[in-house]
């Protein structure tokens, strides 16, 4: 009843938070620097000629106007279209968009098996060897940059030893990619039943999903290294060992007061990396989202920007909301009134 | 202060009985040190104590006289940098320091109670009480939850809770500082143990409160013939609830014998100091001047010299001999001899 309580009031909220995103979106492109007209038209365009994109892109018209016309649209489900392929944005949307989610989802649970792991370890270790040696681990992972490591691992995992194949894309030049059901290549091969295209996908995933996993392992080790290290030292943890419990409860009993801080730092990390992976899409030819956004931003391609902030603000809004509500079931003692 | 309270009557296991049946506890020599940045911290220092079956020990002392430490050497709760390096601690002749962490664990909980200081900080804040309880039975082979659920109701109605459904289906937090203390006595006692540690069992409880409670773990001690090493700092509860009581300073046991003995006569200086501080009408309240030694840098000789009002040149130079009176009472000060020299 709390939860549920809690849950509705923050749900209720969403149309609100997706508002000013909307606000935001629209003024913050309007006033970014240069000119898309300019930029469509090319170097050698005349006066008229500029004068003529502007109107058919609509931008001689006065901002409000702008933004009422972009709230009636958005209320249709309508997204603008891109200046330069003229496509409806919310089609672009949903082309890149599972496609980076599939990449982020796995590679943050590699990241966080790996990274509550390390953390694990050095935590109820601490102080000695494996606490020293989970630290070394960590501090390299965090301190090579993602695009190096990409780099690196292209190197070894597919010019050197060739387990790999090469980073094309998400899947190889010769395979006919499975009907688009989800989006997201693993699921809609498995739903098309063709276990080459799957088989594909999972060796052309392995190394992206790999470099965002140990890159951000480091944070989940340092989030649960932090939380850990405190809740092992706890009464409550002495107490359960004064109870006789085996190690591996008073483990999860210390877990149980760590989890937390380790949910909320996935949750944040769930949120960036929805466009922050941009760097590894390119690297990887991946053809998700953050690298469409990049190509817009460079194009002063004005809908998709906003269409992406847009889309990344709500995915943040229901990450933060998903997550709020989470904790909320985890700890009984969290109250909102 | 209250009169301190008669030893049962029965026959006492003084030092001839002991090759015929052990002692229930018997620490001898324990020494627990902190390898902490700032140098070795000599916490415990060669403490010798016994607790005998049926009978309740109090352990006295300021902070960071090592009476916590104490109590988690002989529990095995002593986490690095922390280490035990010396001593052995016999619980029905078996030495605890000498066992296996899965030995230990098995005998943590099943013989050995342990009642702890805060029951907000002790019981986990995010796991209902019943599974709580159901968790310290599996770990002792009862692994049926509704054998567990009859057990920890039964538990709950020993120490006085009436509704102990409500209690076992809610969280710590909903309860007040008395009943959650009331759920970590029913955990201390759940599986039956012979002894129970209680480590001030009532600091952070309402006055009102405090007695209730100690007279509920006194009950439940007495009843069942177990015996209770009950550490705290107030004389006023030794003088009521203890039979004995070991008086530490600095990590070492500075006097111990029956609380009448040690209260009514103190002999070493520091105890006669803390009986001084215990407001009582008619009597001026002396308050001690000073701080406990340096445990990094630890004196030689004896550790109170510092504060003591009657130190003299052998107090800086080594550890004083026992002093044992023929009714078991003993204590460690060079005045002894003096005395002994006087006569």
């Amino acid at each position: 009843m709390r939860v549920l309580g809690y849950a509705r009031r923050r749900v209720l909220f969403l149309p609100v938070g997706l508002l000013s995103v909307v606000v935001l979106a629209f003024l913050l492109v309007n006033a970014l620097p240069g000119n898309p007209v300019g930029v469509i038209a090319g170097p050698a365009a005349g006066p008229e000629e500029l004068a003529e994109i502007e109107r058919r892109l609509g931008l001689d018209r006065p901002l409000w106007e702008r933004f009422v016309d972009y709230l009636g649209g958005l209320v249709r489900g309508d997204l603008g279209s891109s200046y330069y392929t003229d496509r409806p944005i919310l089609s672009e949307i949903l082309r890149f968009a599972p496609a980076t989610l599939e990449l982020v989802i796995l590679s943050l649970i590699v990241a966080a098996v790996l990274g509550v792991g390390l953390g694990t370890l050095g935590a109820y270790h601490k102080g000695r060897l494996a606490d020293r040696g989970s630290r070394f681990v960590v501090t390299t992972f965090q301190s090579i940059p993602d695009f190096f490591l990409a780099l690196l691992l292209i190197y070894l995992c597919f010019y050197l030893a060739g387990w790999a194949p090469a980073p094309v894309g998400r899947l190889g030049l010769m395979d006919e990619p499975p009907p688009a059901v989800t989006g997201a290549l693993l699921v809609d091969s498995l739903i098309a039943g063709d276990m080459t295209v799957f088989r594909s996908a999972v060796a052309h995933s392995m190394l992206p999903v790999l470099t965002l996993g140990i890159y951000y392992s480091a944070y989940f080790a340092r989030s649960t290294y932090a939380s850990l290290v405190p809740a092992l030292e706890s009464k409550q943890v002495e107490f359960a060992r004064a109870c006789g419990l085996p190690e591996r409860t008073v483990l999860a009993y210390a877990f149980r007061q760590a989890r937390t801080p380790i949910l909320t730092y996935g949750g944040i990390l769930l949120a960036a990396l929805l466009g922050g992976a941009a760097i590894i899409e390119t690297i990887f030819s991946w053809g998700g989202f953050g690298e469409w956004a990049i190509d817009s931003i460079l194009q002063l391609d004005m809908p998709a920007v906003q269409g992406f902030i847009l889309a990344a603000g709500l995915g943040t809004l229901l990450a933060f909301t998903a997550l709020d509500i989470l904790v909320a079931v985890l700890d009984p003692r969290v109250r909102y009134d | 202060m209250s009169a301190p309270r008669q030893a049962l009557s029965r026959p006492t296991n003084t030092g001839q009985g002991a090759d015929r049946e052990p002692r229930l506890l018997e620490v001898s020599g324990l020494t627990t040190r902190f390898d902490t940045p700032d140098g070795l911290v000599h916490a415990v220092n060669g403490v010798d104590f016994h607790v005998d079956r049926a009978e309740i020990v109090g352990v006295v002392g300021e902070s960071g006289c090592g009476k916590s430490v104490t109590i988690r050497s002989i529990l095995g709760l002593v986490r690095p940098p922390g280490r035990v390096v010396e001593g052995t601690a016999r619980f029905n002749g078996v030495d605890l320091l000498g066992l296996r962490a899965a030995e230990l664990r098995r005998l943590r909980g099943a013989e050995i109670g342990f009642i702890a200081q805060n029951p907000f900080s002790a019981l986990n804040p995010v796991m209902r009480i019943h599974r709580q309880f159901a968790n310290i039975l599996a770990a002792h082979g009862i692994r049926s939850d509704a054998i567990a659920r009859d057990r920890a109701r039964d538990a709950l109605a020993d120490v006085g809770i009436a509704g102990p459904d409500r209690v076992l289906d809610g969280y710590a937090h909903q309860l007040s500082g008395g009943m959650a203390q009331r759920v970590v006595i029913a955990m201390a006692m759940l599986l039956n143990p012979a002894f129970v540690i209680a480590d001030e069992p009532t600091t952070g409880l309402d006055l009102t409160v405090q007695r209730q409670i100690l007279d509920l773990i006194r009950g439940l001690v007495q009843q069942h013939g177990r015996s209770m090493l009950l550490v705290t700092h107030d004389l006023g509860v030794v003088a009521q609830y203890c039979d004995r009581v070991v008086v530490m300073y600095a990590g070492k046991v500075i006097e111990h014998g029956s609380v009448r003995d040690v209260l009514t006569s103190p002999q070493h200086p520091y105890t006669q100091a803390l009986v001084r501080a215990v407001p009582r009408p008619g009597h001026p309240l002396v308050h001690l001047t000073g701080r406990l030694p340096d445990l990094v840098d630890y004196p030689a000789g004896c550790p109170f010299q510092a504060r003591c009002p009657h130190a003299f040149e052998p107090c800086g130079q080594v550890f004083p001999e026992p002093t044992t009176s023929a009714s078991g009472r003993t204590y460690w000060c060079h005045l002894s001899q003096e005395r002994e020299a006087a006569r």
